[in-house]
């Protein structure tokens, strides 16, 4: 079955990270699957119109501003004209929102629901319960997902967050995980050997979420400490930039660690195997919450060893002969790091190109699409909801705000229908 | 499977179990949540305590108030007032030395000399003072000077921590207060012994919280001394006063404390992790 499927979200080219890179990944491995796949994102400065990239990848850049951290303002009716004229012109089959903090995504999923369409949503973070954002934006993604055909989460404490925050039914959520271009990040060709020094990187924004306050005091220790019987010593190499960067280049100055710890600064995502994973020997990761983490599966597919905190979707990423999990605490991070080192040391890890295979097979783009492409087709072939059960979704989402949901709703059904008699 | 066994799920995105992306194990699912963990219950004596600091504060606005509406209408002499205050600066300065913290007579010194330089200061500035708001209408003071003491109600410190706590919003708001109320006398006399009156309520008598034994029992005094005074003023304002007093002291400790019935906190694997700083 040939589809045309519309991927909508407020995060793409030329803005890189996680959650674009995904759809540009899985948009070309679906095009190569023989669909039809359009992109919808806001403008990125003077990028507005059509664009198209490689395979004949449409790419909508909607005249529409972004308003608060890189997402567009949640109108309604400023995007509902665009995106219902992209939906009906291209004769989309699928819409397909990414990322829950984009509010465009959200805005398509209403318009595709609106307009009878199959509905997919893929939700790429974990999020909080107790804090009043927190509320405010669980109970907007649970109107969201309300007739939503299909969520994506893409790791199992994902899914258990996802259902939790926004009350779908468990079995309308999929779990399948982000992947990474094991060609791309492959182990250096002449393998590193290890004489007297052993290199641990680090590769994130440097902020109070990814614990790099608990690297802070662990930092100085290693170094401090000899390893291998005396002749061996552990240097540092680290990429990213944050506002906690400042506390970095303080720990350097305190302990006279220029020589030791390099500091690379923000680095694009095509330098990361050249410029830091090809030359270390350990990535280190203490994040304090990640739904799933790809800088770790990138370093493993290098055949580096991981040393990363146990939290959120961590433990579901790698085997353990790939990875050493330790707590959120210094002792912890700074025991972990040592037995690594130790084992960095005697040669007691796995060869780097047998994780790259295990990352080839494991985590590969292919893969993801064709696992998607089961999705759209569950999807497609279910029964299309008549607009009286959808408006009943809304209603009985909440006590108060559930019916001023559904008169949105409503109103937003009415719109498109003053829409369809303008045109005709 | 051929051999007619199948693989058990596992919670792991790397291997291929045979199961659908949907899969939702019934056992595994949700296991690891945690409802109201670390759960802080309070009992209802600590509801009250807590309620007794936000009423003893009422209380001294609704004194201040009282003195204010006698000074203006000559049932208190300004003398009178500033003596009183006096004696009451003298016998809770020498409680407080003796049983919250000892003093050296340098500290002693220096203490005396803020007291003296504030007087001066004050007495001499006072025929400025309460010509400042002169010319605005009594009803727009009336309405500036209750506002601004409300702001500095909300923004007092109670004893806990919240982001709209802050000293020095609260005294400039009750110090603004006072400013408006002393133009409406005619003698700057007044106006010296309302602003005296003023920072020894909203200043010296917070700092009286570590003397007193039970914020129960000093709540009530000041509530009752509060309400014999509005007594004599106005009966609307004390029915008024009176009201708000008990919503505030015993309507909302109960609801609080029924209420906490009603919380559910949820934990789990999802949730950012904390940083433990046990020293290594």
């Amino acid at each position: 079955m040939v589809l045309t499927i519309a991927m909508v979200s407020d995060f793409f080219y030329p803005n890189m990270g996680g959650v674009e890179s995904h759809i540009f990944q899985v948009s070309q491995c679906l095009i190569e699957r023989g669909h039809r796949v359009l992109v919808v994102t806001h403008a990125y400065g003077d990028r507005v119109g059509v664009r198209y990239m490689t395979n004949m990848l449409k790419v909508f850049y909607l005249p529409i501003m972004p308003f608060y951290n890189k997402s567009v303002l949640p109108t309604i009716v400023c995007s509902l004209p665009y995106l219902r004229h992209i939906l009906l012109t291209e004769k989309v089959d699928l819409v397909h929102g990414h990322s829950a903090f984009s509010s465009l995504a959200h805005e398509a999923l209403l318009v595709g629901t609106l307009l009878n369409l199959p509905t997919v949503f893929t939700d790429h973070s974990l999020f909080g319960f107790s804090d009043a954002s927190a509320i405010v934006t669980n109970t907007f993604l649970k109107f969201s997902l309300a007739n939503t055909s299909h969520t994506i989460c893409v790791s199992h404490t994902g899914k258990e967050n996802t259902v939790l925050r926004s009350s779908v039914v468990p079995e309308r959520v999929s779990v399948i995980p982000n992947a990474v271009d094991s060609v791309a990040f492959r182990p250096p060709k002449v393998r590193r050997n290890i004489r007297s020094v052993v290199t641990v990187v680090l590769g994130s924004r440097l902020v109070y979420r990814k614990g790099v306050d608990l690297v802070v005091e662990v930092l100085p220790k290693i170094c401090r400490k000899k390893f291998g019987g005396g002749r061996v010593r552990v240097d540092f190499i680290i990429a990213g930039d944050g506002p906690k960067r400042i506390l970095f280049e303080e720990m350097i100055e305190k302990h006279g660690l220029q020589a030791r710890v390099v500091m690379l600064g923000e680095l694009q995502h095509s330098e990361m195997r050249d410029k830091l994973l090809a030359k270390g020997d350990i990535f280190l990761n203490t994040s304090l919450t990640e739904a799933f983490c790809m800088a770790i599966v990138e370093a493993a597919s290098c055949g580096l060893s991981v040393v990363s905190t146990a939290v959120g979707g961590i433990p579901e990423v790698l085997p353990d002969q790939f990875i050493y999990f330790v707590q959120p605490s210094v002792g912890s991070i700074k025991a972990g790091l040592e037995r690594a080192v130790e084992d960095v040391i005697t040669g007691d890890r796995p060869d780097p190109w047998e994780g790259n295979c295990f990352v080839s097979s494991a985590f590969n783009w292919r893969n993801v699409a064709a696992r998607t492409e089961r999705v759209y087709e569950t999807v497609c072939g279910k029964e299309r909801q008549r607009l009286a059960t959808r408006v009943r979704n809304m209603w009985e989402g909440g006590t108060v705000a559930g019916p001023i949901m559904a008169m949105l709703y409503l109103a937003c059904h009415y719109f498109i229908l003053l829409l369809d008699w303008c045109e005709s | 499977m051929s051999n007619g066994k199948v693989p058990k799920w596992r919670k792991t995105l790397y291997e291929d179990n045979g199961y659908p992306d949907n899969y939702t194990p019934p056992e595994c699912f949700l296991a690891a949540i945690e409802k109201n963990k670390n759960l802080l219950l309070y009992s209802l004596w600590e509801c009250f305590s807590g309620a007794a600091e936000v009423g003893k504060e009422m209380s001294v606005v609704i004194i201040f108030w009282c003195c204010y509406k006698f000074l203006k209408t000559d049932f208190l002499q300004p003398e009178t007032l500033l003596v009183t205050m006096l004696g009451l600066l003298v016998v809770g300065c020498t409680m407080f030395i003796s049983r919250v913290r000892k003093v050296t007579f340098a500290g002693l010194l220096a203490g005396i000399k803020t007291i003296f330089l504030f007087t001066i200061i004050g007495f001499a500035l006072s025929p400025v003072l309460y010509k400042l708001t002169d010319t605005i209408s009594t009803d727009t003071i009336h309405s500036m000077a209750l506002s601004s003491l409300l702001i500095h109600l909300l923004t007092s410190d109670y004893g806990m921590y919240a982001p709209i706590v802050s000293w020095q919003i609260s005294l400039n708001a009750a110090v603004f207060s006072t400013v408006c109320l002393a133009s409406r006398f005619d003698h700057h006399l007044s106006a010296f012994s309302l602003l005296c009156l003023s920072v020894f309520s909203f200043l010296l008598v917070p700092l009286s919280r570590p003397l007193l034994p039970s914020p129960l029992l000093s709540s009530l005094l000041l509530a009752s001394a509060a309400l014999s005074l509005l007594s004599c003023i106005s009966t609307p304002q004390l029915c008024l006063a009176l009201l708000s007093l008990a919503t505030v002291q015993i309507a909302c400790p109960v609801m609080f404390h029924r209420l906490q019935a009603d919380k559910m906190t949820i934990h789990g694997p999802w949730d950012e992790a904390v940083i433990f700083t046990a020293p290594q």
